[in-house]
């Protein structure tokens, strides 16, 4: 996805009557697609919830791109958390070897130290990505959006084939 | 806000569905597929199959012609298969993991002519080879380097023949004069210090006999003793001055004797310190020696040594052959590596965070093949069909965890046609955590041209012959034992020589010529072992005492008369100086005895005359005594009488 396309798909969301909670909701159900290891099932999984819920599926798709990039960056940390969790932690070493030998259970890549050190961030972000997303969306409307359409920027972006093309299926 | 969006739920199966079917539909070639990648990054070669086919309902899948191009001859497969068939249970796969009962692998053959290039494009091979080198920081790997790195070595070493070549033109390029007048040599040395040395004591031990001062004592003693001889004892007053003498020739005496005394010490001191000229001319000779073996270091002869010709000719077959089985159990203790049994997790690195493995007692491994039927043939595609002999085997327990299933994964293939015999039999042990892998081979009977023989410039090719081959791979932890016994019988060697015909055109090569022509047996005696930093290796031919024989009684004539040359020029060197030494130094030595000996005549003589001279004027005293005591007594006589 091309950095301006990214941009005028934020804009129409923030600028669209979709409610702040479904993009909130969509949005949060994207970073963990973004922040996971792309090829697992657990993303599967997430991806059928982002079509099932009602929730907004182009702010999930923004969210798996937005942090999917931040994803590179926080691998490292991912893998420690992994680590700690999979290697150092003696407790959950009963839990870890009956999900291993379970059915179905080691296809999500659960073993793997980015693999759960990265769901594991992205499920704590989850409830605080809602909350901010939804906080924010509210916010913009009410204060920021009609100043932001006067920007010249904006009104080329609007005048674009491409805004109107997606006007027409999101009024 | 309605929380499940049901316009989506139909379209959702409905993408579901169509991705399963497309799934189902190319499934074969999504595995084909990923069989041929990991295939190529094994072997580094093309991989290739004929077709593949999956069955879900009983899981199991069938692969036909199956061919792995061989990485160092494109043109050839390492090995082709004909079909592989197995089922997987499917239970088993819900948690990841793959059981096989029963695989069957037939029409296995190696070494096949291809008919297209196997060799993988540059810039996928590239690619692999960089994945391998960062994966394979393993032991085995490591090993696998050194053998290459030590085979580079047995290569390097040169045989007696291209010594024999070598030394030729070395003794004609010596210029020895120019040699010898170059060297500085010890001996010289040596002599040079040894002459210091000996002027040095000789003229000390010189010093302390004349500060003896024994001619003065002598001369003293002898005037002395003419006084006492001059001496008249008639009166009594005479007796008085005589003993006087006699007490001041006693005195003498005594410090003649301490001067003796002295005298002797030193001439022990003179035999330690002058020792027998033979010993001093042993020690020289010994200086001589070590200056011909430094001028023989000098000009590197090379050695016509038994033991070079059978490293160069089956060093490298040997090592490369040791190589290729490690690299086979290099690969078993990847995929099937051993672990404690109480270990309950490990941690394999990926590329991206590192997969946790977490064991538990009494569950399946992530792959068991129970059981793998092996057939196949020694022919194939471009080579002897008429005389193939068909194999067959089985593969027992590969698993992924071997610790868990308690067994080792074992190997047993043969075949056998009249007299001629394949066994390979092998054992992973990768149960407990020292891994013991033994690979067996034994090959009885077979033609010469199935197989890749040494190819050397020093030795004819071989034409034909029957192969006999004992080998026996163990690698136990980190410690390696290969060993191997081969014998060609009814070799032939082809009379043209080796494809470098100019070289060969000299004496040299019809003498090498002759005496393969005369060999009809070869017997190889190769042995591998140690740890990685000590690996030693050990070949043994009759090869080697052949031509070494051969050789040595031609060219050992003109390597003694070489050294004969440079040992009469440095006897010319040093010979001179070195007698001259030896006569000065026996020289002093005698002149030194020489002194002792008449200084201690003297002496003694001095003594005995001073002895002689107290015993006689004694007698003059007493006889003087009783003259004196008569004519006293005569006196009173008279006196008493009147």
């Amino acid at each position: 996805m091309l950095p301006t396309k990214v941009i005028k798909q934020i804009f129409n969301l923030l600028h669209s009557n979709i409610s702040p909670k479904e993009i909130a909701f969509g949005f949060a159900l994207g970073s963990i697609i973004g922040l996971t290891p792309f090829f697992t099932l657990h993303n599967l999984f997430i991806f059928f919830l982002l079509i099932i819920l009602n929730v907004n599926i182009s702010a999930g798709m923004l969210a798996v791109v937005i942090f999917g990039l931040i994803g590179y960056l926080t691998d490292p940390i991912a893998h420690q958390i992994g680590y700690f969790l999979l290697v150092k932690t003696k407790s959950l070493e009963g839990l870890w070897t009956s999900l291993y030998n379970m059915p179905i259970v080691p296809f999500t890549r659960f073993n793997n130290t980015v693999v759960l050190g990265s769901l594991v961030i992205s499920l704590v972000l989850f409830i605080p990505i809602v909350i901010f997303t939804e906080k924010f969306i509210v916010f913009y409307r009410n204060n920021l959006s009609k100043k932001v359409e006067q920007l010249k920027i904006i009104k080329l972006i609007k005048a674009s084939g491409i805004y109107n093309f997606y006007k027409k299926f999101n009024p | 806000m309605k929380f499940i969006r049901w316009k989506a739920v139909i379209p959702l199966l409905v993408f579901i569905i169509g991705i399963t079917i497309l799934c189902v539909f190319f499934l074969d070639t999504i595995i084909k597929n990923t069989i041929i990648s990991i295939g190529e990054s094994i072997f580094s070669a093309k991989v290739e199959i004929s077709s593949l086919k999956t069955k879900l309902k009983n899981m199991s899948i069938e692969i036909n012609g199956i061919q792995v191009a061989d990485k160092s001859d494109p043109w050839k497969n390492l090995f082709e298969i004909d079909r592989v068939k197995f089922g997987m249970k499917f239970i088993p796969l819900l948690s990841k993991k793959v059981i096989i009962d029963e695989m069957s692998t037939e029409g296995i053959k190696w070494s096949t002519k291809r008919k297209t290039y196997g060799g993988l494009p540059p810039k996928k091979l590239k690619k692999i080879e960089k994945k391998k080198r960062k994966e394979e920081e393993t032991f085995t790997s490591k090993l696998m380097a050194k053998l290459q790195e030590k085979a580079k070595k047995e290569i390097e070493t040169l045989p007696a023949v291209k010594n024999a070549k070598e030394l030729e033109k070395e003794l004609k390029s010596i210029d020895i004069n120019k040699l010898i007048s170059e060297t500085e040599f010890e001996s010289k040395k040596l002599i040079e210090a040894l002459q210091t040395e000996s002027s040095q004591k000789y003229q000390n031990y010189k010093n302390e006999i004349q500060n003896l001062n024994v001619d003065e004592q002598i001369k003293i003693v002898k005037s002395l003793i003419d006084d006492v001889s001059s001496i008249k004892i008639e009166k009594l007053e005479d007796i008085k001055t005589a003993q006087e003498k006699i007490s001041q020739l006693n005195e003498k005496k005594k410090s003649l004797e301490a001067s003796l005394e002295k005298l002797k010490k030193l001439k022990t001191s003179i035999e330690s310190d002058f020792i027998e000229t033979k010993e001093i001319s042993k020690k020289i000779e010994q200086a001589i020696e070590n200056d011909y073996k430094n001028i023989l270091n000098k000009v590197k002869l090379p050695e016509l040594s038994k033991g070079n010709i059978s490293r160069a000719l089956f060093g490298d077959l040997w090592i490369n052959r040791v190589n290729n089985v490690i690299y086979y159990i290099h690969l078993a203790r990847k995929y099937f590596p051993p672990r404690k049994k109480e270990e309950k997790k490990t941690l394999r690195q990926r590329a991206k965070g590192i997969d946790v493995v977490f064991h538990k007692e009494n569950v399946l491994p992530e792959l068991w093949i129970k059981k793998i039927s092996i057939s196949g043939t020694t022919g194939g595609e471009g080579k002897d069909n008429e005389n193939a002999i068909t194999l067959s085997g089985v593969v027992n327990d590969i698993s992924s965890d071997p610790a868990l299933i308690n067994k080792p994964t074992t190997l047993k293939i043969e075949g056998r046609k009249l007299t001629r015999q394949y066994l390979i039999e092998g054992i992973f042990d990768h149960i407990k955590e020292t891994p013991i892998d033994t690979i067996s081979l034994n090959i009885k009977g077979p033609g010469i041209k199935e197989f890749k023989m040494p190819e050397s410039q020093f030795i004819p090719k071989i034409e034909d012959g029957t192969l006999n081959i004992q080998s026996s791979f163990t690698l136990k932890g980190d410690e390696i034992d290969c060993r191997m016994n081969l014998s060609i019988e009814k070799i032939k060697f082809s009379k043209t020589g080796s494809s470098k015909e100019g070289e060969f055109q000299d004496e040299l090569k019809k003498i090498i010529d002759e005496i393969f022509q005369s060999i009809d047996r070869i017997f190889l005696t190769a042995k591998l072992y140690g740890k990685m930093d000590s690996l030693t290796t050990e070949l043994d031919s009759n090869l080697d005492d052949l031509i070494t024989n051969k050789l040595k009684s031609i060219y050992g004539q003109k390597i003694q008369e070489f050294r004969a040359k440079i040992k009469s020029e440095i006897d010319k060197n040093i010979t001179q100086p070195k007698e001259k030494f030896l006569k000065e130094y026996s020289e002093k030595k005698e002149e030194l005895e020489k002194i002792f000996s008449s200084k201690k005549a003297s002496i003694d003589e001095q003594k005995s005359q001073i002895e002689k001279k107290q015993e006689e004027t004694k007698d003059k005293i007493n006889k003087a005594t009783e003259k004196e005591k008569k004519k006293k007594e005569e006196e009173l006589l008279k006196k008493l009488l009147k």
